[in-house]
């Protein structure tokens, strides 16, 4: 690395420009809460007024330093949205320590990382909250779920991924430069909440919990605006819209644009969205058989999907109470392991891997049998290339360790927590769903302690970001330290 | 690969698989005459006539299917998949016959002979006898020996068939050490494996030998110990298994055994035929077990210290000997009054740890079971290798081994284990959970089971046996102990060449 000094002046404009873009993002979140704060009469409003306008000024003070038009590299705009994750973080943990929701600090920032990560792992009783705070957390989960979404479509492919599987498909959605793919999936992303918000409406919510609920399910969030999340408003119509949204919210955004253009024969062909409807339909007949004695047909066929939907994408939405019998909590786990499809906001391993991952061991087992002969794995007929597939297992390894690490971390912290527990606590984290097994809807009060809220929140994040653009920003900050600090005094060592 | 001719290869039928099965067969007779001698001089039960009558039918069937059958020259790939697992399945057939007889399980719980039977040959050390002392002692040898047929039988498979069909990694460690490819793969399969049984013999021999003279165990304990410590099985013939000895001179042996066991026999042969005394320690994936060993027992016994479990020399007593057995895949129970041993009551850390610990299992080339230490480290090298190309996107790092690079076969077919080790634990745990037992249990138990282990953790620890399971489960128990020893490919494409014959015939 012979041109540092330029280096520099280069990481620190993606700093600058990162936290510009925080501080905006959250001006406007506040912006948008001071004014249903004002409406609804909430003491909140002079809080989020402070920083709608000290976040506002700081980021318009900033934007005139930003050089513009410029085209980022990959490893930039993986640093550029994981910083801005992280500054985001910190605001929103200030608005909530502010707001005085959280005593103590890490508190604050777990209920942030949670909102941010699209998770709904909480410790606030929502009906005890104004309906400032509830839009506030709506509209973070609303974000996340769009960064989340930014990462897949102009970050990979940046990254020269695009022949991956997962992006592959894509370039039917994306378009030539990255300001008009990002206008593309902001505009689309806007009119899918505003699809959703409509049909929440028409089943019977009202406008502002529709709004909330329209934010928190098309970014598989899962925040509620009840203490008993859907199960508040005892009403099967909305459960059932909420599974369908839910569902929905969990399908590759290609997908959907797929049916905005009626391109119906792509979508059948598509093997990673059969897997996912197979994934559906296979656990929705098990979970029906399991607990038929339990109520009526249609009901027990209602809680069924709407489980399953809030599993697989991971958005964290209830109706019962999540502790199972045994068989069905290993189907619960494994749900929420797999997660929703890529190129959604759900998180999770994501189906399309998985599937990948078992065309995989097939050919392995077929190859057993002719070992000179050459086979591929083809996913919706594209051929995957042995380089993807090692990535593949690269991720594979990447996403066991932090299940496993994460078990293992609040284990130790939480001694009379059972393994299942813990096992349950960090993959649900990891996979940025809701409440971890075990939990029953309407307590909230996770009883973490700090090395636990710390440890989660790593996960959620990690998770959340699907681990590429921490692990650019760790290889970056570890540069940084390697050529700067250490460079410096290596420099000085020998200097004398 | 190439056979040596013999009478026995030639004969009217063309079946590698029925020659190898009958073989296998023969092989179980001695051992069945043997036990059928002790249970005849031993003073307390006379049930010798069942297991002289197996072993004269096992005999007569094994030479009978040899005589019938013949071995071309070149076996291919499916075939010997195919002989290694039926050759298993008739083994353990054969083995319970003797308990059916011999009124151990009545023969309406046929299954429970056959499971009994089953995680002896594959090593693994699970029961569903709810009290061992009251079989006769040649019954007891006999289901010792089960399991030192098993690592037996392990060791010509992972020694001499499973690196030619390059399933199981010892081709790796021939990268590692160039000196040894030349002549552990020269050799032929029957030449190798006599070698390396005279080095198991040998072990068993000493292990025996230095059990029965540190005071505790008698003649037979010791031997009956040694049978099954050396395969990393995990019977014993007491209830509370080596709990029952209360000496520590006696754990120190069996430690000490395990880890031999859980250590390739290629090593084994290296070191004490060829006189390479350092070639355990220059074998990469050895230093990573070990590492891994110590650092389990170290971190286990601190948690289990902090934890208040008990005094810190029988914290370090329990802990030291329970992570062995475990990570070993050996299994035995070691629950003393004043101990700890009853690993089900740890913190729920070390329980995550020793789940960890049982995945993992031994060594390639051993007769331990697991996912093996050299998968293991594929994986952490396949992910070391993600992160570097973070850095360089379009550098090409190849995964190596020492220092010699491993092809993306290789690494392809060991990372395709890892993903069929751990689909088949979790499908093994939705079935045995939805036939009616708790996650942890189910989860525990088809890792135990897949692994060769032995114990599993919630109700079915080592206090416990199997009948902790229902009766359903247990067969699908059996069927992936048979899956984990027979490293997964056998099994699944056990079916295929029959079907082959069958329905393509020339």
């Amino acid at each position: 690395m012979v041109d540092s000094p330029d280096d520099e002046v280069k990481s620190s404009n993606i700093f600058l420009l990162a936290t510009t873009l925080s501080l905006i993002e959250i001006a406007l979140l506040s912006a948008g809460s001071f004014v249903v704060a004002v409406t609804s009469i909430d003491r909140n409003f002079v809080v989020f007024l402070a920083f709608a306008l000290g976040a506002g000024l700081l980021g318009l003070l900033g934007s005139k330093h930003v050089e513009r038009g410029r085209d980022f590299k990959a490893g930039e705009i993986f640093q550029i949205i994981a910083v801005n994750f992280c500054i985001m973080i910190l605001l929103c943990s200030f608005i909530y320590l502010s707001l005085g929701l959280c005593g103590t600090f890490d508190k604050a920032v777990f209920e942030s990382v949670s909102g941010l990560t699209t998770t709904s792992l909480t410790n606030l009783l929502p009906e005890s909250l104004g309906r400032s705070v509830l839009i506030f957390r709506s509209a973070t989960q609303w974000v996340g779920g769009l960064g989340a979404l930014v990462l897949v479509f102009v970050a990979l492919p940046a990254a020269g991924r695009s022949e991956e599987f997962d992006v592959a498909f894509a370039k039917s959605f994306t378009k030539e430069t990255t300001q008009k793919t990002l206008w593309r999936i902001g505009k689309f992303y806007t009119a899918l909440t505003a699809v959703v918000g409509i049909a929440f409406l028409i089943a019977g919510m009202g406008f502002f919990d529709s709004l909330c609920h329209a934010f928190s399910t098309i970014s598989t969030g899962g925040f509620s605006t009840r203490n008993a999340s859907i199960a508040g408003f005892e009403s099967a119509a909305i459960e059932w819209v909420v599974a369908a949204a839910m569902i929905f919210s969990g399908v590759n955004i290609v997908v959907l644009w797929w049916i905005w253009k009626r391109k119906f024969e792509s979508i059948v062909k598509n093997s990673e969205f059969r897997f996912y409807v197979l994934l559906i339909v296979a656990s929705l007949i098990s979970f029906v058989i399991w607990i038929r004695d339990y109520g009526s047909f249609g009901n027990v066929t209602k809680d069924s999907l709407f489980l399953i939907a809030s599993l697989l994408s991971t958005t964290g939405f209830s109706t019962v109470s999540w502790e199972f019998p045994s068989a069905m909590s290993g189907i619960v786990l494994l749900l929420l392991g797999i997660g929703a499809m890529a190129g959604s906001s759900g998180g999770g391993y994501g189906s399309g891997r998985l599937l990948q991952h078992y065309r995989f061991a097939r050919r392995e087992l077929t190859q057993q049998l002719k070992p000179k002969s050459v086979r591929v794995v083809k996913i919706s007929g594209q051929v995957i290339n042995e380089r993807a597939l090692q990535r593949l297992h690269g991720f594979t390894a990447i996403f066991i360790a932090l299940i496993a690490v994460g078990a293992l971390t609040i284990a130790l912290a939480n001694p009379e927590k059972t393994p299942i527990q813990a096992l349950s606590i960090s993959l649900t984290a990891l996979a940025t769903a809701g409440p971890f097994m075990g939990s029953s809807t309407g307590t909230t009060d996770l009883d973490f302690d700090a090395t636990t809220h710390v440890a989660v929140s790593m996960l959620m994040l990690i998770g959340r970001l699907s681990i590429f653009p921490i692990a650019y920003l760790g290889v970056a900050l570890l540069r940084t330290f390697r050529e700067g600090p250490i460079r410096r005094v290596g420099q000085m060592v020998q200097g004398r | 690969m190439r056979i040596d001719k013999n009478l026995f290869t030639e004969g009217p039928i063309d079946s590698p698989t029925l020659n190898v099965m009958g073989l296998a067969l023969a092989f179980l007779s001695p051992g069945l005459f043997v036990a059928g001698l002790v249970e005849w001089i031993s003073a307390d039960s006379h049930n010798e006539w069942p297991l002289f009558a197996s072993a004269a039918i096992s005999l007569n069937l094994g030479l009978t299917l040899r005589a019938l059958t013949e071995i071309t020259d070149e076996v291919k790939p499916l075939s010997m998949f195919s002989m290694v697992a039926w050759s298993w399945v008739a083994c353990s057939v054969m083995g319970s016959l003797p308990y059916l007889w011999g009124g151990v399980f009545p023969w309406e719980k046929f299954d429970s002979a056959l499971f009994e039977s089953i995680s002896g040959f594959s090593t693994t050390g699970s029961t569903v006898l709810q009290d061992i002392e009251s079989l006769g002692e040649g019954m007891l040898l006999w289901r010792q020996l089960t399991q030192w047929y098993g690592g037996m039988g392990m060791i010509v498979l992972a020694t001499a068939v499973l690196p030619r069909l390059g399933v199981g990694g010892l081709a790796l460690m021939s990268a590692e050490a160039p000196g040894h490819k030349s002549d552990m793969f020269r050799a032929s399969a029957t030449k190798t494996a006599k070698t390396l049984w005279a080095v198991y013999f040998t072990t068993t021999l000493v292990v025996a030998v230095a059990l029965w003279i540190t005071p505790g165990p008698t003649l037979f304990d010791a031997i009956t110990h040694a049978l099954s410590t050396i395969s990393t099985g995990g019977f014993s013939t007491y209830n509370s298994s080596i709990g029952h000895f209360d000496s520590v001179a006696v754990e120190i042996i069996i430690v000490a055994t395990m880890i031999f066991g859980a250590i390739s026999y290629t090593l084994h042969y290296k070191v004490f035929t060829q006189r390479e005394k350092y070639a355990w320690f220059r074998s990469s994936e050895t230093r990573v077990f070990l590492g891994v060993t110590f650092t389990a027992a170290l971190l286990i016994t601190l948690i289990n210290a902090s934890d208040d479990l008990g005094s810190f020399p029988t914290v370090l007593r329990d802990s030291v000997f329970n992570v062995v057995a475990l990570a070993t895949s050996t299994g035995f129970g070691n629950v003393r009054a004043d101990g700890i041993g009853d690993f089900v009551l740890w913190g729920a850390s070390t329980q995550i740890l020793i789940l960890f610990l049982m995945t993992v299992g031994g060594t390639t080339g051993s007769t331990a079971g697991g996912m093996k230490v050299f998968r293991l480290q594929i994986g952490l090298k396949a992910l070391k290798r993600e992160l570097r190309l973070f850095e360089h996107p379009k550098g090409i790092f190849p995964i190596t081994m020492g220092k010699e690079p491993i092809e993306d076969r290789i690494v392809a077919s060991a990372l395709a284990f890892v993903a069929l080790f751990i689909s088949f634990v979790v499908l093994g745990t939705v079935v045995i959970a939805a036939l009616g037992n708790d996650l942890m249990t189910s989860a525990s138990g088809a890792i135990s089971a897949m692994s060769n282990m032995g114990p599993a953790l919630g109700d079915a620890g080592p206090t416990s046996n199997y009948l902790a399971f229902s009766r359903p489960s247990r067969p699908i128990l059996a069927f992936l102990m048979l899956l984990g020893r027979l490293e997964i490919y056998a099994v699944l494409l056990m079916l295929v060449a029959p079907a082959n014959r069958i329905f393509t015939r020339k």
